[in-house]
């Protein structure tokens, strides 16, 4: 047998010594002795701290010792180990995942396998069955807390300790903390292919591009037709968003904020990189126009952040900082194009719930030290143990209050 | 209890032995006994004759004279008269409760033994009253050989208990001339002094015996709780920091007793539980044939 939290036997042998000391010490009256004269003393406190040779009250003692026994056992969680089981799975399932997706995720364990399913919060459950219907969020940074407190527990005695992730890495998986909780645990992390239907279809149409008349933007959008972007989409080179566009994005259209500053002269190529697909041309970036906010969804080659992507609404608000030269025909290329493409459809996955994982997560962080013994599997005893002391607890109360009632 | 053996008494009566017991007042009675009485009464030694006058006994006439004479004069001689003597002892719990055993009550009983011997000594009827929580134990004054015996048996027979009042006992005390009162003053003290100088107005004389036990005077702390023996709801802590408290406050208080008593005119005399009582007889003797208090 092993402890999920080992710990908590060693504050349960604190608490047994506090209640074996606190029924050594005895606050009573010390022995009376027969005075004529007492009234001449001073009033003062009758009774004193003495320490017993034999702790006194013993019933009411082990009646405690044993709430607090039972209360430590039931929170460091005692497993079973049962003959050789060699891997041991936690599955770190996203909460917000459709039912069906994590039921399928959920497949894959066995009933030594552990799951840490997780929303806002993250819980503990042994067992493949579903803790409830899907949440709105989920945050990894939950899970990853969670597993890090329990992951040497649960990696102990096992031969292989695996840890598969199956999220849809949706915009709010990711936090800033995310990365350094995933560097506190040793393991790799498998992540387990996710197929979600999207919520919808996505209808497609022309690119709408409030511009002047010569915008080289205009003319790549007008290159892509209407079956690239989805339908609605606006890009707007002004320096201001209007009320219009922002109504736009609020009721489900994609709206592309990138402001048409021109670089005079010949400027350097730089890259600038949405998705998969990277552009390179002469251009550069804009630090006039304001900032933008949201997750970035565009790169320029020394990782600064040439575009965001915000969810407003049902709708999605794209900023570009980049400023191109006031003449070339750089934006008709097909790189040109295919980037545009990818940055006009880079809230489609929003829409369609599935994202790709960021590359830090996979390889672990570190070489484990994984012990090679059994595996062990745990007993869903804890509660009863909890509940048990619990109730001797009201029980103790109860007594204690009839006795001097 | 223990009580002093028959052999103490023995021992104590011993020592006791020819110690006189001076009244310290003339008494006012008739007996004829080994004290110088106030009035000139018809003793056997004549030191003078006076005319008779209107007024005198008749049975004080020198009749022989009459006879051969035919004139009427009256014998006059200074009397010798008894002093009868009460010994009022405390039986109250405190007296036989402390630190130290019952040393207090066998001291009083040692003492009331004595003070007997000596007033059988000088012929003077001796009686006593025990105040205990059972009522009173009477002995009422009587100049028989077998007082002291008596009184031995009386004392030996009551254990001290409760918390009586002595002041009642001193009401309407009739042919007595002394009143030793043994007692630790925890008791009805001021009630107590009031009646005694009620007596001494009356011209009685009172010895106050104020016994104290030596476990009393020097405390020795400890962990524990005092309890009053007569009052069990006063419980003080017994404790080390408390001695320099203790010893004001019972100094004061034999003080008080003291300069009060002397105030009424009685004589005052403290007695260690373990003073040697033939020498505590002694001293009372002493102190109850000069004047002021003795410690």
């Amino acid at each position: 047998m092993t402890w999920l939290l080992p710990w908590a036997l060693g504050a349960g042998a604190l608490g047994l010594l506090g209640v074996l000391a606190a029924h050594m010490l005895s606050r009573q009256q010390p022995r009376a002795l027969a005075l004529a004269t007492a009234r001449f003393l001073p009033s003062g406190m009758l009774e004193a701290t003495t320490v017993q040779k034999v702790p006194t009250d013993r019933w009411w003692m082990l009646l405690r010792m044993l709430i607090l026994a039972l209360l430590a056992i039931g929170v460091a969680t005692p497993m079973l180990t049962p003959s050789q089981v060699p891997t041991r799975t936690v599955l770190l399932l996203d909460r917000s995942l459709p039912l069906d997706a994590q039921r399928a995720a959920t497949a894959i364990l066995t009933p030594a396998d552990v799951m840490v399913a997780y929303d806002t919060t993250a819980m503990l459950r042994f067992g493949a069955e579903l803790p409830g219907s899907p949440s709105r969020d989920a945050h990894l940074s939950a899970g990853l807390a969670k597993l890090a407190r329990v992951r040497d527990s649960l990696a102990k005695g096992t031969a292989q300790f695996r840890i598969v992730l199956a999220s849809r890495f949706s915009s709010r998986t990711l936090d800033p903390v995310t990365q350094a909780l995933r560097a506190m645990i040793p393991d790799s992390i498998s992540v387990l292919p996710i197929a979600v239907q999207p919520d919808t279809a996505i209808a497609r149409g022309r690119i709408t591009v409030h511009a002047a008349g010569d915008d080289p933007i205009a003319a790549t959008a007008l290159l892509l037709g209407d079956s690239v972007a989805p339908a609605g989409m606006v890009i707007q080179r002004g320096v201001a968003l209007t009320a219009a566009d922002t109504s736009a994005a609020r009721n489900g259209a994609t709206v592309v904020w990138w402001p048409a500053r021109t670089v005079p002269g010949s400027p350097a190529l730089q890259a600038l990189t949405v998705g998969v697909s990277t552009w390179i041309a002469p251009m550069a970036r804009d630090t006039a126009s304001g900032p933008v906010t949201g997750r970035p969804i565009g790169w320029w080659a020394d990782a600064a952040v040439a575009a965001r992507a915000d969810s407003i609404g049902t709708g999605c608000l794209i900023g570009v900082r980049a400023a191109l030269p006031s003449a070339g025909d750089q934006t008709l290329s097909l790189a040109a194009q295919a980037w545009l493409a990818s940055l006009v459809t880079s809230c489609d996955r929003d829409r369609s719930g599935v994202h790709l994982p960021p590359a830090w997560l996979s390889p672990p962080p570190r070489v484990a030290d994984t012990p090679i013994s059994q595996t062990i599997v745990t007993s869903a005893q804890a509660p009863w143990f909890i509940g048990a002391a619990l109730a001797l607890a009201f029980v103790e109360l109860f007594l204690r209050l009839r006795k001097r009632g | 209890m223990a009580a002093p053996g028959r052999h103490e008494y023995g021992a104590l009566l011993d020592a006791l032995r020819g110690v006189r017991w001076t009244a310290r007042l003339r008494p006012r009675t008739t007996n004829v006994g080994a004290h110088t009485a106030k009035r000139i009464g018809p003793n056997v030694e004549v030191t003078e004759y006076r005319p008779y006058r209107q007024g005198d006994d008749p049975r004080r006439l020198d009749w022989k004279l009459l006879a051969r004479t035919d004139r009427a004069y009256v014998r006059l001689a200074p009397d010798i008269a008894t002093s009868p003597t009460l010994l009022l002892l405390d039986g109250s719990a405190s007296m036989g409760a402390g630190l130290g055993g019952d040393t207090k009550w066998r001291q009083a009983r040692m003492l009331c033994v004595g003070l007997a011997a000596v007033g059988r000594g000088a012929t003077d009827p001796v009686g006593l009253v025990i105040a205990h929580g059972d009522g009173a134990r009477w002995l009422v004054p009587r100049a028989r050989g077998d007082v002291v015996r008596e009184m031995i048996r009386v004392v030996d027979d009551v254990n001290p208990d409760g918390a009586p009042p002595l002041a009642p006992l001193l009401e309407g005390m009739r042919g007595v001339e002394r009143v030793v009162i043994v007692s630790d003053l925890l008791g009805d003290a001021d009630a107590l002094l009031s009646r005694g100088a009620s007596l001494i107005a009356r011209g009685i004389e009172v010895i106050v015996v104020h016994l104290v036990a030596r476990a009393e005077l020097s405390l020795v702390g400890e962990r524990a709780v005092a309890v009053d023996p007569e009052n069990a709801t006063l419980r003080r802590p017994l404790l080390r920091s408390a001695q320099r408290a203790y010893d004001s406050a019972f100094t004061a208080f034999r003080s008080t007793m003291r300069n009060r008593w002397f105030a009424t005119g009685a004589r005052y005399v403290e007695i260690v539980d373990d003073q040697a009582p033939a020498d505590a007889v002694r001293k009372l003797v002493r102190a109850a044939a000069g004047t002021g208090a003795v410690a």
